[in-house]
């Protein structure tokens, strides 16, 4: 390589290096959608499917297991067993209880996939809680926290974000096995959360049925969330407002969104 | 045209506020170095359109990547690097092989003044890269532009780095041979 091919690249990155050529409109156009709207998702479709179907046979199956361990679960979910505990104590616990089983069941029907994931889920996480002493004085402040009620409208959406992060639905279908455990204290279970409850806000959650159903789905929704997403930032959270129920906060990695009050 | 950004904002922010995909600084990034970008693209594209076409995919890219940038050395150098692999790949994907095919020799002495290219503005200059062979242009452009060895063009070409010499020394002759020509044409019309 000489001096002269030397000079002849300095010059040709002395005159190139600087030059701009306006590119056409719709360039930035397509970048713009592809970055907020990546063509990936359609590769989760199938995958979703699968696992929607899957959760869907895990979640009529657990309808049918004994009564008893679906009384356990609804007065571990905040807005269930407020409901209840406004009209009485144990006695109709399991007909309400069944009766908030099978909202959810039949909004399987009519909502997105992933959505009996999401009840199979909250039905499953209280059945843990038994394990400890404190859980009345845990599920209490969960319930302060998750104090939320979606609207179907925003439910959709937001079960179509969670449905794109894969791993929310895998712990959910190891839990199923566990219902069985706590068969047993369901007497103990039953009147602790009834107390706890009694001590939250029955005012607010004197409301209709369907209200209800949509707070439980949304405190279901978060501590699900809580339980998969590790993170300050939940990939998505719900919040009470003076409107309804809504998202308050969205975190998926390259956009966060979340309201301040 | 030049593209000149609000001054009130750096390119700092506008980097930290496309990270968390704000999506008016996303543009005014992209708006800030999508004219140079395009230059580079069409170093290695066939026409305009296909540019254009690298252009779109080196950004898309660029915003994935995004994240990773934690802001080492030149931000314009980091997306160049983007923009030329990712127009080398587009490239690839849609031309069968780089073809290089050579050019009769001319048979005169090349003695060549690089000065003479001073002359030549940078439209010319690259209307002459675009007229070299794929094989040649891309490591010409490599080399020359980009400032890559020749092990590293070996890399990124998937050719061996003789080849990659030889085709740099060819293009080189090639080039020369054009500008000359080019300035003979126009000293003949200057007359």
């Amino acid at each position: 390589m000489s001096t002269q091919d030397k000079e002849m690249d300095k010059l040709f990155r002395a005159k190139l290096d600087n030059y701009e050529i306006e590119p056409s409109a719709n360039v930035w156009t397509n970048i713009s959608r592809e970055i907020h709207q990546p063509a990936q998702r359609k590769s989760y479709v199938p995958l979703l499917r699968i696992a929607a179907s899957v959760l869907v046979l895990v979640s009529v199956g657990l309808f049918f297991l004994p009564k008893k361990e679906v009384v356990t679960n609804p007065p571990k979910n905040n807005r269930l067993a407020q409901n209840t505990v406004v009209k009485q104590v144990t006695g109709t616990q399991q007909s309400s209880v069944d009766q908030q089983v099978t909202e959810p069941a039949t909004h399987v029907a009519t909502a997105v996939n992933v959505q009996p994931k999401q009840q199979t889920a909250a039905v499953v996480k209280p059945t843990h809680v038994p394990q400890t002493t404190t859980e009345p004085v845990v599920t209490k402040p969960e319930q302060k926290a998750g104090e939320q009620a979606i609207t179907p409208n925003t439910n959709q959406q937001t079960i179509a974000a969670v449905t794109t992060k894969p791993a929310v639905t895998t712990p959910v279908v190891p839990d199923g096995p566990i219902t069985l455990k706590p068969a047993d204290d369901t007497q103990g279970f039953v009147s602790k959360p009834i107390l706890a409850s009694n001590n939250t806000d029955t005012d607010s959650e004197a409301k209709p049925a369907q209200k209800h159903k949509a707070h439980g789905l949304g405190g279901f929704l978060n501590k699900v969330i809580a339980a998969v997403d590790k993170r300050d930032d939940k990939i998505i959270e719900f919040t009470d407002t003076d409107e309804g129920d809504s998202i308050t906060g969205i975190n998926l990695g390259i956009l966060k969104v979340k309201k301040v009050k | 045209m030049m593209f000149l950004k609000p001054k009130h904002i750096t390119t700092d922010e506008l980097i930290s506020r496309s990270k968390a995909g704000d999506g008016k600084a996303q543009e005014l990034l992209y708006k800030q170095f999508a004219g140079k970008m395009l230059a580079v693209c069409m170093r290695y594209a066939t026409d305009r359109m296909e540019a254009e076409d690298m252009l779109q995919n080196g950004f898309i890219k660029m915003f994935q990547k995004l994240a990773d940038y934690r802001g080492e050395g030149s931000f314009e150098g980091w997306v160049r690097r983007i923009m030329v692999h990712s127009s080398i790949e587009y490239y690839r994907k849609h031309h069968k092989m780089m073809q290089v095919v050579d050019m009769e020799e001319s048979g005169y002495e090349q003695s060549v003044n690089p000065v003479a290219a001073e002359n030549l503005d940078a439209k010319d200059l690259m209307a002459l890269i675009q007229q070299l062979s794929p094989g040649y242009r891309m490591v010409f452009n490599l080399y020359a532009l980009e400032g890559y060895s020749h092990r590293e063009i070996a890399e990124i070409a998937g050719i061996t780095e003789g080849a990659s010499k030889s085709q740099l020394s060819r293009a080189r002759s090639i080039l020369k041979e054009q500008i000359e020509k080019m300035e003979g044409n126009r000293y003949e019309y200057a007359r």
